[in-house]
């Protein structure tokens, strides 16, 4: 057995499996979950919106990442839990001037945020890439969250596809 | 060729490994100081970051949850001050305490993304003292996020 050639007609059957093997039992990597300072609602000079990033990889029971599975979000307090793509992020201005110019021209991203999002339209599903992963910002409308007064301790994103779901958690307030 | 079926079929992702958990010194030990710069450096391991054919290096994103009390920094940019030795979950960080002259174009970033150099990147954060050490001090750790493409990893520095 050892030592003998395979003819292509036994070949045919062992690429099938492999590949069968890659798509079934689908379930997302676990996430971060991030404890964060509680919005200061008494203090609002210190009250700034928040950012944080989503990243979700989707993989099989091999653990492989599985592509282009659609991947929907639903987010708590949704009203003020957004989740938006990198060029909706608002930044104050681009840096220039001799120190950045050199860092810039080699195709560094370097940006100081507002905490704020430029677009209303924001996208509520993604496609899995060729690792089984999306990428996203989560924005926290923490100044909408106080000017509202209501309860509040936790922003979640929910990840759901037809056959798993996951939970994006970050807590204000409280410690892990 | 059957290895390579099973590693282009299940790719594992770009992975890095975050800089260890800093211990901030107690604010009496940073009085007149601006801010306290303390390197970050993140490693990178695994495969599955670029699409075939694509040969530019991984890119690794920093991102700061807390921007009034942190910023980010290029290495590149050495700032000046007094060293300091910081505890943490490594044996030592060396910090820089400084006055803060120079922070070119009083820009001060909070996110950055950056390509990985010989699996490697270090970079700055910086922590404001003033905030830090203010009438409104942070309540919570502070927590800079890095990510590659398929997950997120937390550094943080514990006031």
């Amino acid at each position: 057995m050892y030592g003998q050639r395979v003819s292509p007609r036994r070949i045919v059957p062992l690429f099938a499996l492999l590949l069968v093997g890659c798509t079934t039992g689908l379930e997302f990597e676990p996430m971060m979950e991030a404890w964060l300072d509680a919005p200061r609602c008494d203090e609002p000079d210190l009250v700034r919106n928040s950012l944080a990033p989503l990243r979700a990889r989707l993989v099989n029971a091999d653990r492989a990442g599985v592509r282009g599975e659609l991947v929907q979000f639903s987010t708590s307090p949704a009203e003020f839990v957004r989740v938006t793509t990198q060029d909706s992020v608002e930044a104050v201005n681009v840096p220039s001037g001799t120190e950045w110019d050199a860092l810039v021209d080699r195709g560094e991203i370097w940006a100081e945020l507002t905490g704020g999002l430029e677009r209303e339209d924001l996208p509520v599903e993604l496609i899995t890439d060729g690792d089984g992963a999306v990428q996203a910002w989560v924005g926290v409308d923490l100044v909408g969250i106080c000017d509202a007064g209501i309860a509040f301790d936790t922003a979640t994103v929910e990840l759901t596809t037809s056959n798993t779901a996951a939970m994006l958690r970050l807590n204000y307030g409280a410690t892990p | 060729m059957v290895a390579g079926v099973v590693l282009a079929g299940c790719p594992t992702g770009f992975r890095v490994e975050p800089p260890p958990l800093v211990l901030l010194p107690a604010c009496s030990e940073m009085d007149g100081a601006a801010a306290l710069y303390i390197p970050g450096t993140v490693s990178g391991s695994g495969a599955g970051a670029r699409m075939a054919g694509d040969t530019s290096r991984p890119t690794v994103e920093w991102l700061v949850a807390n921007p009034r009390f942190v910023q980010l920094m290029p290495a590149s940019l050495v700032p000046e001050g007094e060293e300091v030795t910081l505890d943490g979950t490594a044996a030592t960080t060396t910090g820089i305490l400084s006055t803060d002259p120079n922070v070119p174009g009083n820009y001060l970033p909070t996110t950055a993304q950056l390509q990985l150099e010989a699996g490697e990147r270090t970079m700055w954060a910086r922590v404001d003292v003033r905030e830090l050490c203010g009438p409104n001090p942070p309540r919570s750790d502070l927590t800079v996020w890095i990510s590659t493409r398929v997950e997120t990893t937390t550094w943080s520095l514990t006031p």
